[in-house]
């Protein structure tokens, strides 16, 4: 594939972005979650582009594919301690709009 | 060829990005989502990164979607509609605006940064496409980077407790 | 097959703490749910094991790296002791808190551990790899941790509210990291830096992508220790979760984050055989870092003074204190690392008892609220009287630990001519004095209610040996100085 590396980086910040933007238009629990995955997968399409930047023909720099198995891996964590307390909140308001999740006031 | 490729299908990423902000059921975002991953997915491939490109699929496709998909149907929330849609929260104008300028800051940012740096040139006639990437990634975990490979063993068990504790069902306490 | 052997012996105090939390689970599994407390017993003996370990690395001094990526040097090990210490005392707030008594979970005590391990790798790697999985180990833990009540909606709702936030500042700094490894091809900080570095040549073109990269990974920092704008979780989350969790995330979780900060900023601006360049540049970002940390003490300070609820006010109160040791941080140097070192080490004694002091009036009071704190001081005298000192404390006066911390902090912000931001901290403890003097005032100078005070003798004790610290060290403060200045020595090499 004869792509510069840098349109890897111009997709992943795309990806970002979009993630962001998510974030803060939405309020519904699970898509706020869903948009924090899209910005990990930014981040990994990131460091493999980097990875991808770095390695030479003979030698693979190694440290982005192994940063972003970890990613995925602490990506996986996070959706599953997220969507546990999807749970649990569901169970006692039967709803998951984060608006209602805010008994508190700033 | 592959350049056609990767191009096509880093539309097909950003299209899937934007199913999900916009897409009225969580069901839907689930599925953009899921169209994103695997686009994703194919542009490693096509980046040699071959391992990558299977863990994106098993892992990120597989697991992670999966018990996304497996919650919104555990509490039923798919069909619920208009319940979920953007209209049904006090999205003001305003807000989104501001909302869509902090993003497009951020994404201009990170292409700023990518623009302006000095990076390495790849050499002429394109990247060096491996197939043994698994092989160089295995050493390396088990090498040289054995000791966060471990350290995640760690936080894998304190994540499946925490998920524990928090899903479990109320057994000891009195509900309030 | 030697070199392995070396680098677990370096480890040891993580392996303890591994084998602790395992124990721990294990434990509560045998014992079915029922008594966790003897856990909690099993929790404290791991825990002293842990600091026997760190006490002897303490001795042999010469730093070293293990496994390519750990540091076994002062700075982690101040940091280390400092976790273990902060732990030790939400182990004995959980097991003397009525109402943690009767949520009886031993789980409890493995997310504690689990969290703390966390800690340990963050503030002991230059690796961004290690960085980011203990940062994320923490992370995890206090999520279920602050959501620990699952009865009370508060707590689940202030564990959503952190999760999400957290979820978003893990993306944003996961995203400046693999920025910062496109431009400089390496995770190791130490080789960032350095002449020859990949921060020299990309700073040789344009300074704006290495900031780009800096300000991004320096957000995920900042959630973690509540600096503007990054603090807005901070107040639910308190509010919500556990007094006992509470206070965690108010001491061990804030100072990790500070010394991940620390880590992260010294290993690359401020070790021996930077570049010129690199140097200057630091300069910059700790004029960020001024900036953001005016911002954050105002914002906490004068958000403090509306609160009603003591746990709110505390909570608000370590937001302004973030911003206090963040001055320390933007001087950008030894000197001013070593005060941040300080202040962090006078805020675990005065905020920890400030804290405990919370609990044991929850304990009595079941609610929170400053209007019925009043006359408590004549209920419970001598509580009453060692929360004065941590309040004092806490605004900056003499004779106490929180006092010579400010001081120290001011005079590195004088040095670096950083005039304006000391006046901003001075004007700002100021303000706290109202709100601190608020609650003094309701303990002392109001009518008694009719209750009568619980008797907590054991909380009391540990509150009173806080307070008796946090006095004794305000006067006596030279071997608290030298510790804060001796864990410095890793970044002179």
């Amino acid at each position: 594939m004869n792509v510069p590396s840098e349109h890897l980086f111009f997709l992943s910040a795309g990806l970002f972005s979009l993630g962001v933007l998510g974030f803060l238009v939405r309020r519904n629990v699970i898509v706020t979650l869903m948009c924090v995955e899209l910005m990990l997968n930014a981040a990994n399409l990131a460091f493999l582009a980097a990875s991808r930047m770095h390695s030479t023909p003979e030698a693979l720099d190694v440290q982005g594919p192994v940063f972003s198995i970890f990613v995925i891996t602490v990506a996986a964590a996070e959706a599953a301690v997220g969507l546990a307390l999807v749970i649990a909140l569901y169970r006692l308001k039967q709803s998951v709009e984060s608006d209602s999740a805010s008994e508190m006031k700033g | 060829m592959s350049e056609l490729l990767f191009y096509a299908m880093a539309v097909i990423a950003l299209l899937g990005g934007l199913g999900v902000i916009f897409s009225k059921s969580p069901m839907g975002s689930v599925l953009s989502l899921l169209g994103s991953f695997f686009a994703l997915a194919v542009i490693y491939l096509l980046a040699g990164f071959h391992f990558m490109a299977a863990v994106q699929i098993l892992v990120y496709a597989g697991a992670i979607m999966v018990l996304f998909l497996f919650v919104i149907m555990l509490l039923n929330l798919g069909g619920m509609g208009t319940r979920f849609e953007l209209s049904a929260a006090p999205l003001t104008r305003a807000r989104s605006q501001i909302a869509a300028a902090v993003a497009a800051g951020v994404g201009l940012a990170g292409l700023i940064a990518v623009q302006r740096a000095s990076l390495p040139r790849i050499a002429q006639g394109g990247a060096p496409e491996r197939i043994d990437d698994i092989n160089q990634i295995a050493i390396a975990l088990f090498g040289r980077y054995s000791l966060p490979f471990q350290a995640v063993s760690v936080l894998l068990l304190t994540t499946m407790v925490a998920v524990l504790v928090l899903a479990k069902r109320r057994t000891r306490e009195s509900g309030q | 097959m030697n070199a392995y052997l070396e680098g677990l012996r370096g480890l040891q105090p993580e392996i303890v703490m591994t084998i602790t939390a395992l124990a721990a689970l294990v434990f509560d599994l045998l014992l079915k749910g029922r008594e966790s407390r003897r856990v909690g017993y099993l929790t404290l003996a791991g825990l002293a094991f842990t600091a026997w370990f760190l006490l002897g690395q303490w001795g042999d001094s010469a730093p070293r790296t293990v496994f390519g990526m750990v540091a076994i040097d002062q700075f982690g090990n101040f940091f280390k002791l400092f976790t273990v210490a902060a732990l030790a005392m939400v182990v004995l707030f959980v097991m003397h808190d009525q109402r943690e008594r009767e949520h009886g979970v031993g789980e409890y005590y493995f997310l504690l551990l689990g969290a703390a391990i966390g800690v340990f790798f963050m503030v002991s790697t230059n690796n961004l790899l290690l960085m980011v999985l203990g940062f994320e180990l923490l992370s995890l833990a206090s999520y279920s941790l602050a959501g620990f009540h699952k009865g009370d909606r508060k707590s689940a709702e202030a564990a959503m509210k952190y999760v999400i936030f957290g979820g978003l500042a893990t993306g944003i700094m996961l995203y400046g990291m693999s920025l910062l490894y496109g431009l400089t091809g390496t995770i190791d900080l130490a080789k960032m830096g350095v002449e020859g570095g990949g921060l020299v040549t990309q700073l040789a073109k344009s300074p704006v992508p290495v900031g780009i990269a800096m300000v991004l990974i320096l957000a995920g920092f900042a959630y973690k220790v509540s600096v503007a704008p990054f603090h807005f979780w901070t107040p639910d989350v308190y509010e919500g979760a556990p007094t006992p969790v509470t206070t965690f995330l108010a001491v061990a979780s804030k100072a990790a984050g500070f010394g991940v900060m620390l880590r992260f900023l010294g290993a690359i601006f401020l070790r021996p055989g930077v570049a010129d360049s690199v140097a200057a540049y630091g300069e910059r970002i700790g004029l960020l870092l001024a900036i953001l940390a005016a911002i954050t003490m105002t914002l906490g300070n004068f958000a403090a003074l509306r609160q009603t609820s003591l746990k709110r006010m505390l909570a608000y109160s370590s937001i302004a204190h973030a911003g206090y040791v963040l001055i320390g941080v933007a001087c950008m140097t030894e000197q001013g690392f070593g005060a941040a070192l300080y202040y962090l080490a006078a805020y675990y004694f005065m905020n920890l008892g400030a804290f405990g002091f919370l609990l044991y009036f929850e304990g009595v009071n079941g609610n929170d609220s400053v209007e019925s704190l009043k006359g408590m001081g004549f209920k419970a005298p001598l509580i009453s009287c060692v929360m004065v000192a941590f309040l004092v404390s806490l605004t900056g006066l003499p004779p106490t630990v929180g006092f010579y911390g400010k001081y120290l902090l001011f005079v590195e912000g004088v040095n670096q001519g950083l005039y304006w931001l000391v006046v901003v901290a001075a004007l700002n403890s100021v303000v706290s004095l109202f709100y601190y003097l608020r609650v003094a005032k309701a303990l002392f100078l109001a009518k008694p209610a009719e209750r009568e005070a619980a008797p907590a003798p054991v909380l009391t004790g540990f509150v009173t040996a806080l307070g008796v610290a946090t006095v004794a060290l305000g006067i006596y403060v030279l071997p608290l100085v030298a510790w804060a200045q001796r864990s410095l020595d890793v970044l002179r090499g």
